[in-house]
């Protein structure tokens, strides 16, 4: 257990409210906290990179960040235009 | 070092995470998301460089940072402007003006 792994558990406590936040609320509102899940999520993935020094979670980190854009905005998409 | 850089972003992120929590409306819950995307991103990318100088894991972390400072305020911008027009057809709508429709 090394300061990386314990900083990557305090980050897995804050997706708590994250989903809180998904699971109750406005459409908009959800979509907010599912944003900020996936920042969590992908910091995560870095901060367990480094802590069990596995370079596949970088891999993770990176896909989660480049596929979370236009995940996000397809819901983006549907809320403007087909909601 | 490393271990003052990794406090201070988890109590970022866990303020902005709270931040989301409390705050009323999808407009004030928006704002915690630049911190996370900017101030948490690049503090753990300077851990992993304090920790790697110069390896393969300082490039994919840097990466990762300039990808997630690039796109969320993107992001951000367009959840915004959806959740306005939301808003407006959902006001728009004939329940919300209360017309008759027979």
């Amino acid at each position: 257990m090394n300061v990386w792994m314990i900083a990557a558990a305090a980050l897995v406590l804050a997706l708590v409210p994250c989903g809180i936040v998904v699971c109750r609320g406005s459409t908009v509102n959800r979509l907010v906290g599912l944003e900020l899940a996936s920042l969590v999520f992908t910091l995560t993935m870095i901060l367990l990179a480094e802590g069990t020094n596995e370079s596949f979670f970088y891999t993770l980190a990176l896909t989660n960040a480049l596929l979370g854009f236009p995940a996000t905005l397809v819901f983006v998409h549907f809320l403007r235009d087909r909601l | 070092m490393i271990s003052i850089l990794l406090l201070m972003s988890v109590v970022i992120i866990w303020l902005c995470c709270a931040g989301l929590l409390v705050m009323r409306g999808p407009y004030a819950k928006l704002h915690y998301l630049g911190p996370v995307s900017s101030l948490g991103v690049v503090i753990i990318a300077a851990a992993v460089v304090v920790k790697h100088p110069i390896s393969s894991n300082t490039l994919q972390a840097v990466v990762v940072a300039l990808v997630l400072l690039l796109t969320n305020p993107v992001l951000a911008h367009a959840t915004a402007l959806a959740a306005q027009t939301y808003e407006q057809k959902r006001s728009h709508t004939p329940e919300a003006e209360g017309k008759d429709e027979s």
